[in-house]
């Protein structure tokens, strides 16, 4: 990260930002549209009101970062607090784009409470009905199934929604803070981002992935609850075990990296990169892949990004490069991108099992491949961890 | 590319491969067990034989790239032979795992006699139920309840899906030197890029194809949601390609194209939009970049020593471009079924089409910037030799 200058970042960050709250926008059009054909459809002021905060803010984070270019070849690579501010402010433009979907839903829900229509004209009676099944316009896998009516409360996905919004908040007050203090202090050789902190910046842009996904698929349950009428673990263990990963194994790694970092016992070797992107690849990448294409993309096309940077930038650095990478650092390579499709393959896979099990037929074989395929990305992550520790203790014992 | 050996290639190929075949074989074992399940059912020998298949390519290149690492001959970079090699491989690989889809298919059709049961009755009520089941557990799931009334145009496509990557791996092994080496050269490996974007589209050519055949019944228009995306994804490569071909000389000589970028990202986008009708599909397109970025990075060390410099304006847009573009091509098929859905109950559609363009427009706009950004950044340093033919 420290081929990037501030500047650099927040004007990658607003772009990121911009396309994304398009995309989700081009979505929520279609339900407001249905809403506003209905006749007295469901409110659409919160949806827009979001919408326009996230082009606001990306607005605001392309400009700042316009300003910050005017430095030119001469500026400063981006330092500890600025990566934070950066992160925090990627995480918000996720959580607000995609709050306007939670919004939306929750609107219809407070629409549908009180509707009745039996004197209708056929055309509005028509769009009623488009209206009353407005979850199925949205094109999230979640709740497509399950557009059967209000949900019993909406005050589950509500509360998911304010956290979500106030954890990107509380990063950038961190970023801030942390800024601030460096310039007091003017203390420049602390300033870099270690690779620690480059831990944090991941883990939490895989809580800002978990936070952008969470409201919906708290208010996928409630719609299943719903259409279900009862409570029955086994229906809704796809949406629970997709919004846990993606906030408690963010929120797990945080706590370990925060701890190391206080103890200082951040472990010499790297084996514990390559865990730790795995599970943080993992976990975005299901809590993604449950709610949007879009959401999935930024959760892989940001990372990407970043290396595309690194990479360049290694290109042209003058220091020679090695001739061929290490097995090891391959299997790292694979491993990664695996996880990141099992990530994507699991939500589907526990519901149909979930499904299935309710059903009583024989899911033998879809469990069998579900495990191997675990099984094999554990063998060679296991292998890749162990294979990095020694490499690190041959370095030591040579040096 | 130049920084991994063939067999580490050959090694991470065997993986990605396998990984994309258990990923995407779920629905094709929900339909065995369905299949299993009924007395007298569809038979199950094709997508074993698929499996058997899938299992044994992954395999096969595995001790392959481990006989290669071992006798420790192939420790020089790639050629543009083995880039061949490998990249067939993988599109041999999205072919495997995409074609139980069919094949089940087929099955079904031949069992069931084009959707022709037995008249229902209370004795082989659940069978009934369970061989409707059958084509429900299809994937994609817009075949629902479409009648497919042949299933030759999807076999066609099937054949081709495998013949394609063949002919690439054949014509890799040909170019691939017995002595001496021969370095990889810019255009060539976008020229492999738009080769593995070509076979992603026509490994998912059989299924698209049949689904639009099904959904005839619900009229033509129908038959747009899948021919659309599925056209894009043939259409693009091919067009890189022959943009490729016809200005082999110019991009020859250019090691840092603004032409490289803008056919990467073109690749980006309609290689997404296909992927995105197969989920776990979508990740392996991204993630294979993914895996040669970090191969860069990760050749490097982890170190956090040294100070780097900063990105070039050019590259910072193009990599955002990349980004933007690829999430436009994730909403696209979507947004032309929501279009046909809208335009069938006479709703407006001003805002959805403003909204797509603008996202597609201001993508565009910064792909236009990078390399405007590239252009102008190239004639600032000092001219470089071209890169040995």
């Amino acid at each position: 990260m420290r081929s990037i200058t501030f500047g650099q970042a927040l004007l990658a960050v607003g772009l990121v930002g911009l396309t994304f709250v398009l995309v989700v926008a081009w979505e929520v059009t279609a339900g407001i549209a249905v809403g506003e054909a209905a006749g007295g459809g469901p409110s659409i002021v919160a949806p827009v009101l979001a919408l326009a905060l996230t082009v606001a803010i990306a607005l605001g984070a392309m400009v700042a970062g316009i300003r910050g270019l005017g430095a030119g070849d001469g500026a400063p690579p981006l330092t500890r607090s600025q990566l934070l501010v950066a992160t925090g402010l990627l995480g918000l433009l996720v959580v607000t784009a995609s709050s306007s979907q939670t919004f939306l839903m929750l609107a219809t829900a407070e629409w549908l409470g009180g509707w009745i229509t039996p004197d209708e004209a056929a055309i509005q009676h028509r769009y009623g009905e488009l209206a009353r099944n407005l979850s199925q316009v949205l094109p999230l896998r979640a709740v497509r199934v399950s557009g059967f009516g209000p949900p019993p409360s909406y005050d589950g996905a509500l509360a998911v929604q304010i956290i979500s919004l106030v954890v990107p908040l509380l990063v950038l007050a961190i970023g801030f803070a942390i800024g601030w203090k460096e310039a007091r202090l003017g203390d420049q050789t602390a300033r870099a981002p270690g690779r620690g902190t480059v831990a944090v910046a991941s883990a939490l842009f895989a809580l800002f992935i978990g936070c952008g996904a969470g409201p919906y698929l708290t208010f996928d349950v409630a719609l299943k609850d719903s259409y279900y009428n009862s409570y029955r673990f086994g229906e809704y263990i796809a949406e629970y075990s997709t919004l846990v990963a993606g906030y408690a194994v963010p929120v797990a790694a945080l706590v370990l990296l925060l701890a190391w970092r206080r103890g200082r016992k951040i472990p010499r070797d790297a084996a514990w990169i390559p865990v730790l992107a795995a599970l943080l690849g993992l976990a975005a990448c299901a809590s993604a892949g449950a709610h949007s294409g879009a959401l999935l993309m930024v959760g892989l096309g940001v990372p990407l990004a970043c290396l595309l940077c690194g990479a360049l930038a290694r290109a042209a650095d003058p220091r020679p490069a090695p001739a061929t990478v290490t097995t090891r650092h391959l299997l790292i390579a694979a491993v990664l991108a695996n996880f990141m499709i099992l990530g994507v393959f699991t939500p589907p896979a526990i519901n149909t099992l979930s499904l299935w099990t309710e059903q009583n037929p024989a899911y033998g074989l879809l469990l069998a491949i579900l495990t191997v395929a675990f099984v094999i990305q554990g063998v060679v992550l296991a292998v890749a961890a162990r294979r990095t520790s020694s490499a690190d203790e041959e370095a030591s014992e040579r040096s | 590319m130049r920084l991994i050996t063939f067999p580490q290639a050959l090694a991470v190929t065997a993986v990605v491969n396998l990984t994309l075949f258990l990923t995407l074989c779920g629905p094709a074992a929900a339909w065995m067990t369905i299949a299993e399940a009924l007395e007298d059912g569809p038979s199950t020998a094709g997508p074993i034989l698929v499996g058997v298949g899938a299992l044994a390519l992954a395999l096969g290149t595995l001790a392959v790239a481990g006989w290669m690492m071992r006798s420790g001959k192939h420790k020089a970079g790639f050629t543009f032979g083995q880039l061949l090699v490998v990249a067939g491989l993988l599109g041999l690989g999205m072919a495997t795992a995409l074609s139980p889809n069919m094949v089940t298919l087929i099955a079904s059709f031949e069992w069931a006699d084009g959707y022709n049961l037995a008249p229902l009755d209370e004795s082989n009520r659940l069978t009934h139920a369970l061989a409707r089941g059958i084509f429900d557990a299809q994937t994609p799931d817009h075949v629902y309840f479409g009648r497919l009334n042949s299933y030759t145009p999807g076999l066609v496509a099937l054949a081709v899906s495998f013949a394609v990557p063949l002919v690439v791996l054949l014509e890799g092994l040909r170019r691939t030197p017995v002595h001496g080496r021969e370095d990889i050269r810019n255009v060539q490996v976008v020229a492999c890029l738009a080769l593995l974007a070509l076979m992603l589209a026509i490994a998912t050519a059989p299924y698209a194809i049949s689904a639009a055949k099904a959904e005839a019944y619900f009229g033509w228009k129908a038959r747009l949601n899948d021919l659309i995306p599925l056209g894009i994804g043939l259409a693009v490569p091919v067009a890189v390609l022959a943009f490729l071909l016809v200005r082999r000389n110019l991009l020859n000589a250019a090691s840092d194209s603004p032409g490289h970028l803008v056919a990467v990202a073109l690749l980006g986008v309609s290689s997404v939009g296909t992927a995105t009708l197969y989920g776990p599909l979508l990740v392996a397109v991204a993630g294979v970049p993914l895996v040669a970025l970090l191969w860069s990075v990760l050749n490097r060390g982890m170190s956090d020593e040294g100070a780097l410099h900063p990105v070039g304006m050019g590259h910072l847009l193009g990599g955002v471009a990349l980004i933007g573009l690829a999430m436009c091509g994730v909403a696209t098929p979507w947004a032309i079924a929501a279009f046909e859905w809208r335009r069938a109950f006479l709703l407006t559609e001003t805002w959805l089409i403003a909204t797509l363009a603008a996202a597609y427009a201001f993508n565009l706009a910064i792909l236009a910037g990078a390399v405007w950004r590239l252009r102008v950044e190239s004639r600032r340093e000092p001219a470089s030799e071209p890169e040995s033919a």
